[in-house]
């Protein structure tokens, strides 16, 4: 680890210790500033990463964010979030400009987080949920979440149906996926001496998408249909994803449960794919401060070309336990046991699929903290 | 004796009554009475406007006051955790930030006389002079 990255760690230490619990307003809440942060180690077995967790220990898995959201007058709001990690890189996770109509419709046009499932607006608010990582199979680099819809939004309530709230998001534009190398990999003649998997983005134009939000008089249950697609796409063919989500937070215990499918056509054999992915999660508060929960999780890419292979799957049983010192602040360990090379692969995949093959059986384990304000 | 005893030990087991509310706006507000659901709505900005006021400035006390988990309870009907992780989800997603806080009775309720939209909440005990006391159904 490089001496600027621990300094950065540092620093990010610093801030979860000195974090306040609550938001600064300025000028009768105006302006408001929120944050939220994370720093973890990461280890895993088998020669396998697993995101964060490296073989060898990763002590670099660390990131800050401050939102600022402007009122400019009654209807209209200005806002942004900015993002640094670890490795050094930052970024704009969201900037737009709101125009309120009413509490019906309002106008968002800028780049906007992508509302999809519970948590694919605030993937990294670790705050939110009692594991360290979110499921990877959908918030991971898969083809299901982007980092951000650049275009417009119109987003609202639709008011009370008995006792149900509803609300909607409808949004279009382009939208920046992750996309890895993997179909590549399962031909033994793209493999080559170092060669690795690659993450890279894959901009799909003219996405339209929406999700709906019910709120039942069920306290704390709500309910969430997700979904987006493109009937055009300069990479690839006409894709679409959509899922439910159902989400349960009580004072002591929390459940979530989310369904994903992406069905996608292409050009090439292996851009035509559809892939199903699900996991289930509970956790209970045994006291105020220690929280337990455990989560499964699977995922399946099924190529159309009928190729087979452990890159195309990931199973996994995680259990975490945490100690929140404040609602705002957590200190979170986890063990996730995985079947599948998906997510967990060597990082110089290439020398291991031509020195005969992979472990598809990873143990990961994370310790960190995470902070919000 | 015995039963003077059992009198005291119950007495004693029967948890304090938590501090009665107050849902306060300012004097100018032609609203009177609310329902649970709509006081809600308004302290969780899912209802931004006033029919004849314009922009609601709700106003609440900080985490940790009686009188905020009384809130919580009897009108959002929700726990401090649900309700927390409601306004994380809103700030993060840049949809909204949670309302104003100010620190105890006094200054929520110097706050509600200045602002013709403001809401609030106060405990029971405290004077409700200079601002309406809103007739809340539950």
């Amino acid at each position: 680890m490089g001496s600027t990255t621990r300094i950065q760690s540092l620093c990010l230490l610093v801030l979860v210790v000195s974090a306040r619990s609550a938001a600064f307003e300025i000028q009768d809440g105006r302006l408001s500033i929120n944050g939220f942060g994370s720093w973890g180690f990461g280890w895993s077995n088998h020669h396998n990463s697993y995101d964060l967790a490296q073989p060898d220990g990763n002590f670099g898995a660390g990131d800050f964010a401050l939102a600022l959201t402007a009122r400019l007058s009654d209807r209209a709001v200005a806002g942004a979030q900015l993002r640094a990690t670890s490795g050094g890189r930052t970024s704009v996770d969201w900037v737009f400009g709101e125009w309120r109509f009413s509490d019906l419709a309002s106008l968002r046009v800028g780049i906007l987080k992508h509302p999809i499932g519970i948590f694919g607006e605030v993937p990294r608010v670790g705050t939110l949920r009692p594991f360290f990582l979110l499921p990877l199979g959908l918030y991971g680099s898969t083809e299901f979440t982007g980092s951000g819809v650049e275009g417009l939004s119109l987003a609202g309530s639709l008011g009370r149906l008995s006792r149900w709230n509803l609300s909607y998001d409808l949004y279009g534009g382009s939208l920046k996926l992750p996309a890895m190398n993997v179909a590549d990999k399962l031909d033994p003649r793209n493999l080559q001496p170092g060669g690795k998997l690659v993450t890279s983005t894959e901009e799909t134009k003219y996405i339209v998408g929406g999700q709906i939000v019910a709120v039942t008089p069920i306290d704390g249950l709500d309910l969430r249909f997700s979904g987006y697609g493109t009937p055009v796409s300069e990479m690839n063919g006409p894709r679409f994803v959509i899922g439910p989500s159902i989400q349960y937070l009580g004072e002591k215990f929390s459940a979530r449960w989310e369904y994903f499918f992406l069905y996608e056509e292409g050009d090439r054999a292996h851009d035509r794919q559809r892939v199903h992915t699900a996991y289930l999660e509970a956790a209970y508060f045994l006291t105020e401060q220690i929280q337990v929960g455990a989560r499964a999780e699977i995922y399946r890419l099924y190529l159309l070309n009928g190729s087979t292979s452990s890159l195309l799957e990931h199973s996994e049983l995680a259990a975490t336990f945490n100690y929140w010192f404040t609602p705002t602040f957590v200190v979170k360990a986890s063990v996730q046991a995985i079947d599948g090379n998906r997510f967990a692969a060597p990082l110089a995949l290439d020398d291991a699929l031509l020195a005969g093959g992979l472990d598809r059986h990873t143990l990961a384990g994370f310790i960190g903290s995470q902070f919000s304000f | 004796m015995r039963r003077l005893i059992l009198l005291t030990i119950l007495v004693g087991a029967v948890p304090s009554a938590p501090p009665e509310l107050r849902v306060v706006v300012n004097e100018a507000n032609p609203v009177s009475s609310l329902s649970r659901q709509e006081v809600s709505d308004l302290f969780l900005k899912k209802t931004s406007r006033w029919a004849q006021l314009g922009l609601v400035m709700p106003v609440d006390q900080p985490e940790g006051a009686a009188v905020r988990e009384t809130l919580n309870r009897e009108i959002h009907h929700k726990s401090l955790s649900a309700v927390r992780a409601y306004w994380q989800q809103r700030i993060f997603s840049g949809r909204d930030v949670p309302p104003l806080e100010k620190d105890g009775d006094a200054e929520m309720l110097s706050f509600v006389r200045k602002n013709p939209g403001a809401i609030g909440y106060i405990s029971s005990s405290a004077s409700a002079a200079g601002v309406k006391v809103l007739e809340v159904r539950m």
